[in-house]
């Protein structure tokens, strides 16, 4: 008994603090004026406290109507909720692993699969304002579109577009590479960029600092290069002295001036990229790749003042809602060029030459190579992972489902102590989130793996990190809880439902029967039980077991307020009747009287 | 059952005025819960019944919006309770009730008996 009032007070301690202590006291308080009222007024002491807690209703549902006013109840009550649904996942453990495991599938996939056409379709380069960035891309009605060469691309910058910013680059280039006192020799991935590269993508550098135009001047004198942050990590260990040390790429010596923004990988999405260096080292490095020429061009001699080696992109930054006008200047620029340069061309050559227009396409998303090839690929992958995340869903729904047909008859007492409907169903709820929530953590690892795998399968085993993906995507992974939490809800619902079936009657079912009977229905759980049931119900009606053959009746009877001896006509002797009235005016009861039953018609 | 109410004779409490009836009864000096109820439904002749259920909820959110302060005290009769009284933001805000009530009832008795 002591022990008892020790736990719940330890219990009251933990879980409702200081507040709930005072609720707790104030309710008291206000049984106890009620009584000492009803008292005075001249009602018997004993009746008026049945009567003050009669007044008073369910007192477990005015505290909790009064404590949902604190506002912050929500947060207890939600650890409450998550504390029970973790023990209710306990004790099925086979369920939960199913359940889990069939949702972590299916978030999964969903996951990956979205990561991916989101960093090739959707997710913008991590530059300042993206959208100002446009490539400018040649078209030509009877030739393959061509690049820029050096010098156009000087005249297109200077042209006066209106353009807040014009850099060139050439593609992504494998080099061999070797750290200047390490033995290391390795491939890297180099871009060759102007000097306005980082300038117009609006990028800050972590270390030291980026290419500046005044890197790009003068033909093979800039050795300088920038490296990747990530190359910084790998191959530096993130080290700050990195500043001032030597790269060798091909062979050429770069000192290292900087290192690129973390999540910055280059603007080619299929090929992040370890270092850029200056155009103007194009020969040094011997850089020979993705370029047409003329055959006024000497493709051995430094391709920088060369008219006809064509080997660059041109990215140009512009104004919000100028594109329009800078496109056309560049246009201008770029024909009234070419003109001049097709003078010095044989006629046939001049005709391709003189064939091409310039504009301007969003470059937000940076160039890809895939992107075109898999749109519809991955569209058609979305919708069919789409679909096992429906049928995942829908198999933890049946699953959850027939639980709570297992679960009716806890939900049915918990509803009769006074719990609402709603707080049943928030837990319920809190129970499929948590489900969910596991799960979702799975298809998360699951996610990152399978993204990763994906990517390098298509692009045949790349070594190093994997081109474009830069972990899993938050939006399809809300995307896929949602939906997991809405299918778990909706079975919830009618879980709790089924239990209405008779508006003003409540049932509450024994269980099965305990080795001990007796002692429980004398137990202090019981009388608690039966004065909630008191203040809740207008009637209670208890049906026990056979008075003589067991004691349990008897303990019973004491609890309640009459007894009706339920008489079997024809059956139950003289005797038997006396004894078991004797039985109960012993232990106290009030007997209301006897009913007979089974009696045959005239 | 000697406790037996005549619930046929009573009113249901309109919506939102209960929160009015506690300010008015809390300007006379502080209250316990019980004493309010009381209060309420003696002064409404037996007719208004406010449910525990749905007072101390009205208390606790009344007090949290600052209307109500609250201090435990020991009653005339001995007993610890939790008295509750107005502030100054809760008087105010009584005003504002009443006047919008006397609004109300004006405006309902001149649809149910027009002027003639």
């Amino acid at each position: 008994m002591l022990y008892q009032r020790l736990k719940s007070l330890i219990y009251r301690t933990l879980r409702r603090g200081q507040a709930g202590r005072e609720l707790d006291e104030e309710i008291r308080a206000h049984l106890a004026i009620d009584q000492q009222d009803r008292v005075d007024r001249g009602e018997r002491p004993d009746i008026a406290e049945q009567n003050a807690r009669k007044a008073l209703g369910n007192e477990l549902l005015v505290k909790e109507v009064t404590r949902d006013m604190w506002g912050w109840i929500t947060v207890e009550r939600i650890f409450r909720d998550l504390a029970y649904a973790l023990r209710q996942l306990k004790r099925s453990p086979g369920f939960a692993a199913v359940a889990i495991l069939s949702l972590a599938l299916g978030i999964g996939a969903n996951t990956a699969i979205f990561s991916v056409l989101n960093a090739l379709l959707l997710r913008p380069l991590p530059v300042r304002a993206p959208d100002e960035l446009f490539l400018l891309s040649q078209h030509a009605d009877n030739t393959i579109p061509q690049r820029f060469s050096y010098p156009m691309f000087l005249r297109l910058r200077d042209a006066g577009s209106g353009a807040s910013g014009v850099a060139a680059m050439s593609r992504v280039a494998r080099m061999q590479t070797s750290i200047e006192n390490g033995a290391e020799t390795a491939a890297a991935k180099v871009q060759l960029v102007s000097g306005e590269f980082f300038g117009v993508l609006g990028l800050l550098p972590p270390l030291g600092r980026l290419l500046l135009p005044s890197d790009n001047e003068n033909t093979g004198a800039h050795p300088v290069a920038v490296i990747s942050h990530g190359y910084w990590q790998r191959h530096f260990a993130g080290s700050a002295d990195v500043i001032g040390r030597t790269i060798r790429l091909n062979g050429v010596a770069f000192t290292i001036v900087g290192v690129g923004p973390e999540d910055f990988r280059g603007v080619w999405l299929e090929a992040p990229t370890d270092c850029w260096i200056p155009l103007v080292m194009q020969n040094d490095v011997h850089y020979s790749q993705n370029f047409s020429s003329q055959e006024k061009a000497d493709r051995e001699k430094p391709w920088v003042p060369q008219d006809f080696i064509e080997w660059l992109d041109v990215i140009v930054r512009v104004k919000p809602a100028s594109e329009a006008a800078v496109g056309n200047v560049l246009n201008s620029t770029f024909l009234r060029w070419q003109e001049i340069l097709a003078g010095q061309l044989d006629p046939e050559t001049r005709r391709y030459f003189l064939d091409r227009t310039v504009s301007l396409d969003p470059f937000a998303r940076g160039s890809s190579n895939l992107r075109q090839r898999w749109t519809s690929p991955l569209f058609a992958m979305m919708a069919m992972v789409g679909l096992v995340l429906a049928i995942a869903c829908a198999n933890a729904a049946n699953l959850l489902l027939a639980r709570a047909e297992g679960r009716r008859r806890e939900i049915a007492v918990r509803l009769s102590i006074g719990a609402s409907r709603g707080r049943l169903i928030q837990q319920l709820l809190t129970e499929s989130f948590l489900l969910v929530t596991v799960a979702a953590g799975l298809g998360l690892l699951l996610a990152g793996w399978a993204s990763d795998a994906l990517v390098r399968m298509a692009l045949g085993a790349v070594t190093g990190p994997t081109p474009f993906l830069t972990g899993v995507d938050g939006h399809v992974l809300m995307f896929a809880i949602g939906i997991s939490v809405l299918t778990g809800t909706a079975t919830l619902e009618q879980a709790v439902q089924t239990i209405a079936e008779l508006p003003n009657l409540d049932t509450l079912a024994s269980g099965p029967v305990p080795p001990f009977p007796a002692e429980m229905l004398g137990s202090d759980a019981m009388c608690k039980l039966l004065d909630e049931a008191r203040a809740r119900y207008t009637h209670v009606v208890m049906d026990s077991s056979p008075l003589l053959s067991v004691t349990d009746s008897v303990a019973l009877a004491r609890a309640t307020d009459a007894v009706v001896l339920l008489v079997r006509h024809g059956k139950s002797g003289k005797h038997a009747i006396r004894r078991a009235r004797d039985l109960l005016l012993h232990s106290g009861a009030h007997i209301g009287g006897i009913a007979l039953n089974a009696v045959e018609e005239g | 059952m000697a406790g037996k109410e005549p619930y046929k004779n009573r009113i249901e409490l309109l919506q939102g005025t209960l929160d009015m009836l506690i300010l008015k009864t809390l300007q006379w000096g502080p209250q316990h819960g019980h004493g309010i109820s009381q209060h309420i439904r003696a002064g409404s002749g037996e007719l208004l019944q406010v449910e525990t259920g749905s007072l101390y909820p009205a208390l606790h959110r009344l007090e949290r919006q600052g209307w109500l302060a609250s201090e435990w005290k020991v009653s005339d009769k001995n007993q610890r309770a939790k008295y509750y009284r107005l502030t100054a933001a809760g008087k105010k805000q009584l005003l504002a009730e009443e006047s919008k009530w006397a609004r109300l009832v004006g405006a309902i008795a001149g649809v149910m008996k027009p002027a003639q």
